[in-house]
């Protein structure tokens, strides 16, 4: 029993710059995949040929962040998963801490980490930009002004969502292993028969419900509204967990 | 289904690649010692944050601008421009409204009472023809090529569209379709989180290329027949 009375703000406070330090080795991985990404656009994310029967033909190549927007998701993903595993959650205990501290502080780490991660993804677009501009002269390029600010929040959110569903997804795994097994064949599974039967089902209404919302308001409030469910879930199911002596 | 393949086989070594760095650093990280490696961490990444604020500087002191020479057209204008110069054409006031989009001349001297008109076999041909007959029999056609402008993505690359090939051999009047030339570009676009809210298209990409309208008109004397041998539809100025 400790003689004084820490406030749960100021716990997780701790925690959370403990774990700005400890972890910071996933930021590591973030610039690995983020300048793999880059590497792989840099044969262009998408091209058309074609004529139209008419004197000119066209070959044009585009360029984007894409990719890089998509692993720093997966990043976000898996580094949400990394810490819920063993090895991390012990070094909660580094300090007073409970399950409800625990989890919060991962949860702003998360999402800081989604931060650095919308920022960076959205900046290596210009250095794909330069590298193309600079090293591949070969074409003239057609250049459309870049939706910063915009690109950085929604790569934000979607980064930050995709680290609420894999802090579910390892808090799912530690309670059993055979999640391990079960998550993604029911991923997989269902993808494969939905693409089997030609129609769409969960997944595809899943991706629609997020990746089709043209509204930026509407956007957010998915957005907000599903990390929150799907670190509520996690919050709930931790305490499932083996209480550390 | 084959589609989602690649994207798997993607998004597996992607996967596998995060947790074994991940994996890897982590090792040695708590061999180490952490605060030693995070402040070595914060470095690199610092530098990567610099290298990408670099870029950005970059990109906006030195702004891409190999297509500068490439003037941005309204396409609804030119959408209109092609139809009112084929209507033009049929009404046969082409050489008076449409002296503008005049690209090239022809003059023949022929005094036949026939004349076949053919296109290169198995070559579709882009181009229109009209046909205007004069008021007398002078024993010239008189041919001229008209084209509006083209566009890709609001820019105007009428340049690079060439007029059609015309000979008038021993058998009759010879069309060839134009040489063609190749437009070679590149395109930055936004991110697909970007696209979803400016009404672009999600997955793909895609260009806007119009071509404008060609027309051949040809001004031919008052009794010459002219016998279309490979269907290339003849228009007569009504």
């Amino acid at each position: 029993m400790s003689l004084t009375k820490v406030s749960l703000i100021d716990v997780v406070k701790k925690q959370y710059i403990y774990k700005l330090k400890a972890y910071s080795q996933v930021f590591m991985s973030l610039i690995f995949l983020q300048l793999l990404a880059v590497l792989f656009s840099m044969n262009g994310v998408g091209s058309m040929g074609g004529s139209t029967g008419g004197s000119v033909e066209l070959q044009v190549k585009y360029f984007s962040a894409d990719f890089v927007a998509a692993f720093t998701m997966l990043w976000g993903f898996i580094t949400a998963i990394l810490i819920t595993t063993k090895a991390y959650r012990n070094d909660d205990f580094v300090f007073v801490a409970n399950r409800i501290s625990s989890n919060l502080s991962n949860a702003v780490f998360l999402l800081t980490a989604s931060v650095v991660g919308g920022i960076t993804a959205m900046l290596s677009s210009y250095l794909l930009k330069v590298i193309v501009n600079y090293f591949f002269k070969s074409t003239p390029i057609l250049d459309a002004p870049i939706e910063l600010l915009l690109g950085i929040f929604s790569t934000i959110l979607y980064v930050f969502l995709f680290c609420a569903l894999g802090y579910l997804v390892g808090t799912l795994v530690q309670i059993s292993k055979a999640f391990t097994v079960l998550l993604p064949a029911a991923f997989f599974g269902t993808l494969i028969l939905e693409g089997l039967s030609g129609k769409a089902g969960t997944v595809a209404n899943v991706f629609d419900f997020f990746f089709t919302e043209s509204s930026l308001v509407l956007f957010i409030v998915k957005i907000i509204v599903s990390a929150g469910l799907l670190f509520s879930g996690a919050f709930v199911l931790s305490n499932r967990l083996e209480v550390r002596g | 289904m084959m589609l989602m393949v690649p994207l798997l086989i993607t998004a597996i070594i992607v996967i596998s690649l995060a947790i074994l760095t991940a994996r890897a650093v982590n090792k040695t990280v708590f061999r180490k010692g952490k605060f030693s490696y995070s402040q070595r961490v914060c470095l690199i990444f610092s530098g990567y944050v610099a290298v990408l604020l670099i870029c950005v500087v970059l990109d906006t002191v030195y702004p891409v601008k190999i297509v500068n020479e490439w003037k941005k057209v309204d396409t609804k204008v030119l959408e209109k421009e092609s139809i009112d110069l084929y209507d033009t054409a049929l009404a046969g006031k082409i050489a008076k409204e449409g002296s503008e989009f005049l690209r090239k001349k022809w003059n023949f001297d022929y005094n036949g009472k026939q004349l076949n008109i053919a296109a290169i076999q198995d070559e579709y041909l882009n181009t229109s023809v009209v046909v205007e007959r004069k008021n007398h029999n002078d024993g010239k056609i008189e041919a001229a090529y008209y084209q509006t402008r083209s566009s890709v993505n609001g820019m105007d690359i009428t340049e690079f569209a060439h007029p059609p090939r015309l000979e008038l051999a021993e058998n009759g009047l010879l069309l060839r379709n134009p040489k063609k030339s190749k437009i070679k570009f590149s395109e930055f676009t936004n991110v697909f989180s970007v696209k979803q809210f400016t009404e672009e298209d999600f997955f793909g990409h895609d260009s806007h290329f119009s071509e404008g309208q060609s027309i051949l008109y040809l001004r031919i004397p008052k009794d010459l027949e002219l016998i279309d041998k490979t269907n290339i539809n003849l228009n007569y100025v009504e």
